[in-house]
């Protein structure tokens, strides 16, 4: 007599896995990764490659220490993710350390001192950019120039030997091969009373967002397209983050155009797309009802804004991200639906 | 024939592969008569049945054996002639794998019938006299679930304006008895119907089916029209699962949801299975007693996959055997389907009446256990689930071992469909942390109720008490007023103290000398 397995409803096979989702999301960012580095050579990806290696490496350090098993848990590529991540954020060619330092605050203490995978209550990605990012103002706004504009840019070596040694090879000055992003530049001609349109007169605006990110911004939105209909994310939080940009984004152009940049500059330019499609969709540390959902991302994309026109810095993602995490165990509470058959 | 496709729905769901086509390829097939039919005595709902019969008695088919433990238990008949063997501890279908006392029969091939019950008058049976003979019959809810008809309709006789719906939906993947019920059956469910429309007084019957079903459709729609009763209409619902989760069907119907801790009939529906109406048409016009059920036997684990007619009793091993057997791939074998069913560790159980599907999963179709990753707060679940409840949720603070807590959020209100487990990218077994927070829940509500009513006697006692007290010391006081200071007892009565006194003296120095001298 044949004896079965007893374990309990229901039987069939999931229908996906942690390792799956994450592998996806990083699949859909091969596309804009390919164009950034048309656009800005090679640093994009020796931040990712460096980001990667230390993320692993702590990782699994971590687990060692915390006697987890390690295939499972550097198998469901969560580490990669926030390593990707990460390492967007940074200008190209940041110095290795700086980006181990990001990499390692951001496993080590915003994720596994919390409990690891699942437990963070604050974006890993965002706890390490923000953290170099005070630390290190200067490595952190050395933007390169966007290829094909008349400021030419270190080569793929150079990039190479800026990320090993933190200096540029060659007699080159940063001063020289440095460019602001449109949203810097923006704010600092802000500062000194330019008008929008003089502004966007400079040849960094491209078509509608800046010349080379708006088409990374293009991409990325793909992406995020794709990750929607594959059932990775919800349209949920892309979707109130750009809302909670462009609402306001909208109202002060309205209201006064000339010292403020377009919704659609503001759409397309800096972390707008990357946030709301791959940073604010971090489930672990959003809200999970779908209406905590609108309001946990709307509050991402105000703050955003916010600081973008108020705020000490060009762009607002990371700081609307970490505070809306704060306040997504809140906003959970509030936002339960009503069970079938409850009353209201 | 109305197309609800596009309109009202419930929240979450999923859409899953029907497998049905595997087992509806032939027409249901007969069993070989068992050497021995097994009967346990205890059902899902209600106390064990009491058997009525001894080891070694011979018994005719149709002959009730057990009766009713209490209203919410159902009787039992031999379904066939027999000897009985006696009760035995057997293992059952029971989802921790127990086994259970079982009434052991010995068919003896004579198929000899005890004489039926009188058939009723389908037009003039009223409600109370339709469900004394589905008790008699030992009916219980054939979809799955094998709650007993008569307490079901009894509960239901008190309202009125019902509406009865007709469950042929049949949403879980693989089981397809109830859909082949239809196909072979149809009017016969239809005369079931009417009975039951005539005796409650209602005025509509919807017979609610998926849309996939399409033979089915036909042939209801065929008997409907043959019938010609105004009262009942067909209605074709989407095909998602669980739509055919009575909360669920109700809600596609009529868009309303049944409140919590309430019932269908609460807002005005009645529902009923197709092979439960097939029952009660056999009970009220033939006089039988329900003793078989269709049952599907199916799964990339079998080689044969069909539909069988089996006696009550009957081993799974016999159903397994008749559908050609198991193939290689057989890994798991289910009683049910494959999101709620019960998983059992041999075939040697026996056909129930909840017995709607034996299903043997193939080792590339089945769950392999274990590899549970942490909760990443997805929230897939919530995306899924039909009641409306954030899982993720409730596992979190099981996980803190808060149960009144997830009790607090509508645990209750979960119906054990698996959706969320099946959607989980971290393969965490939800459904059996809320099985177990249930059980937890409910453990501590009946101790709560409990200690209730312990308080309730102690604080009554203890008024009891004061209130004896108090009553003495009034009584007391009342004769202290009534004499007045100073007065002396009676002369008579004053001598007769001293004379007693003088006695019991006496006694007592006559005692003590007696112990001296012994």
């Amino acid at each position: 007599m044949t004896r079965f397995d007893t374990s309990g409803a229901p039987y069939l096979q999931p229908a996906t896995t942690v390792s799956q989702m994450m592998s996806r999301v990083l699949l859909s960012l091969v596309p804009a990764a390919v164009v950034y580095t048309w656009f800005f050579g090679p640093g994009l990806l020796l931040n990712i490659l460096v980001a990667s290696g230390v993320g692993l490496l702590a990782e699994a350090s971590v687990l060692q220490l915390r006697k987890k098993p390690l295939r499972p848990h550097l198998g469901d590529y969560s580490v990669l993710v926030t390593a990707v991540l990460f390492a967007w954020c940074l200008p190209p060619a940041t110095p290795w350390w700086i980006t181990a330092i990001g990499m390692v605050f951001a496993v080590v203490f915003a994720k596994h001192l919390y409990g690891g995978l699942g437990h963070n209550p604050f974006n890993p990605a965002m706890a390490g950019y923000v953290l170099v990012l005070i630390s290190f103002p200067q490595e952190l706004t050395r933007w390169l120039p966007v290829s094909g504009l008349y400021e030419q840019g270190p080569d793929a070596l150079q990039t190479l030997w800026a990320t090993l040694t933190g200096q540029l090879g060659g007699g080159l000055q940063w001063d020289a091969v440095t460019m602001a992003t449109p949203l810097d530049y923006m704010k600092t001609e802000m500062a000194r009373m330019t008008t929008m349109p003089e502004i966007k007169a400079h040849p960094m605006f491209g078509d509608f967002a800046g010349r080379g990110y708006e088409w990374v911004a293009n991409f990325i939105a793909l992406g995020g397209a794709w990750l929607i209909y594959k059932r990775v994310i919800r349209w949920h939080i892309p979707v109130a983050v750009l809302v909670g940009v462009l609402l306001p984004a909208t109202l002060v152009y309205v209201m006064d155009p000339g010292s403020n940049g377009s919704p659609g500059l503001h759409l397309f330019s800096g972390a707008t797309m990357l946030g709301a499609f791959y940073i604010a969709t971090d489930p672990v540390s959003a809200a999970t009802s779908p209406r905590g959902r609108l309001i946990y991302g709307f509050g991402v994309g105000v703050i955003t804004l916010v600081v973008r026109k108020w705020g000490g810095y060009p762009d607002g993602i990371a700081f609307g991200v970490l505070l809306m995490n704060a306040a997504a165990p809140l906003i959970d509470h509030f936002t339960r639906p009503r069970v079938y058959g409850h009353e209201e | 024939m109305r197309d609800l496709h596009h309109s009202r729905k419930f929240h979450g769901g999923l859409k899953l592969d029907g497998h049905k086509q595997e087992s509806t390829a032939e027409m249901v097939r007969t069993l070989p008569l068992p050497r021995r039919l097994l009967l346990p005595l205890a059902s899902q709902a209600g106390r064990a049945a009491i058997p009525v019969v001894k080891a070694g008695d011979r018994v005719l088919g149709h002959q009730e054996v057990a009766r009713p433990g209490n209203d919410r238990s159902c009787s039992l008949h031999a379904p066939t002639s027999a000897t009985v063997i006696g009760i035995q501890c057997l293992p059952v279908p029971h989802p921790g794998g127990l086994s259970g006392d079982c009434l052991v029969l010995e068919p003896d091939g004579r198929e000899e019938f005890a004489q039926s019950m009188p058939s009723l008058d389908p037009a003039n049976l009223d409600m109370a006299g339709l469900v004394q003979r589905v008790r008699d019959a030992g009916i219980a809810g054939l979809g799955g679930a094998v709650f007993p008809t008569a307490h079901k309709l009894a509960t239901a006789a008190s309202r009125e304006g019902l509406t009865l719906v007709v469950n042929g939906a049949e949403c879980e993947p693989y089981i397809s008895c109830d859909d082949m019920l239809m196909r072979e059956q149809a009017y016969e469910i239809l005369l079931g119907t009417r009975i039951l429309l005539n005796s409650l007084g209602a005025a509509t019957a919807i017979v609610a089916i998926e849309r996939d079903k399409h033979q089915a459709l036909e042939c209801m729609q065929a008997a409907i029209e043959r019938l010609g009763d105004e009262r009942i209409r067909l209605e074709q619902i989407f095909t998602i699962y669980p739509a055919g989760g009575e909360r669920q069907l109700v809600q596609v119907l009529s868009g309303k949801e049944v409140p919590e801790n309430g019932l269908p009939t609460d807002i005005g529906y009645l529902c009923q299975n197709v092979a439960t109406l097939l029952a009660i048409y056999h009970a009220v016009v033939h006089g039988r007693p329900l003793v078989s059920r269709i049952t599907t036997v199916t799964g990339s684990g079998i080689a044969r996959p069909g539909n069988f007619l089996a006696l009550l009793g009957t081993p799974l091993s016999v159903l397994t055997e008749a559908a050609g057997g198991y193939t290689d791939r057989a890994s798991r074998l289910i009683m049910g389907g494959p999101m709620m069913g019960i998983a059992l560790a041999s075939d040697e159980v026996p056909v129930v009446k909840a017995s709607n599907c034996v299903l043997v999963l193939g080792a590339d179709e089945a769950r392999s256990s274990g590899e549970q990753m942490p909760c990443i707060r997805c929230g897939e679940c919530e995306q899924v689930c039909p009641a409306q409840l954030q899982p993720q949720e409730l596992y979190w603070r099981i996980q803190g071992k808060d149960i009144a807590g997830a009790d607090e959020l509508g645990l209750g209100a979960c119906i054990e469909c698996g959706c969320c487990d099946l959607v989980c990218p971290s393969h965490i077994p939800l459904v059996q942390h809320y099985r177990y927070a249930k059980a937890r829940a409910r453990t501590a509500r009946t101790q709560r109720e409990q200690s209730e009513v312990a308080r309730q006697r102690f604080e009554t006692r203890k008024q009891r008490l004061e209130k004896e007290a108090t009553r003495r010391k009034q009584r007391l006081e009342e004769k202290r007023k009534t004499r007045t200071p100073g007065e002396q007892a009676p002369k008579a009565i004053k001598g007769e103290i001293d004379a007693i006194l003088a006695r019991a003296e006496s006694k007592r120095q006559d005692g003590k000398q007696g112990d001296g001298t012994s």
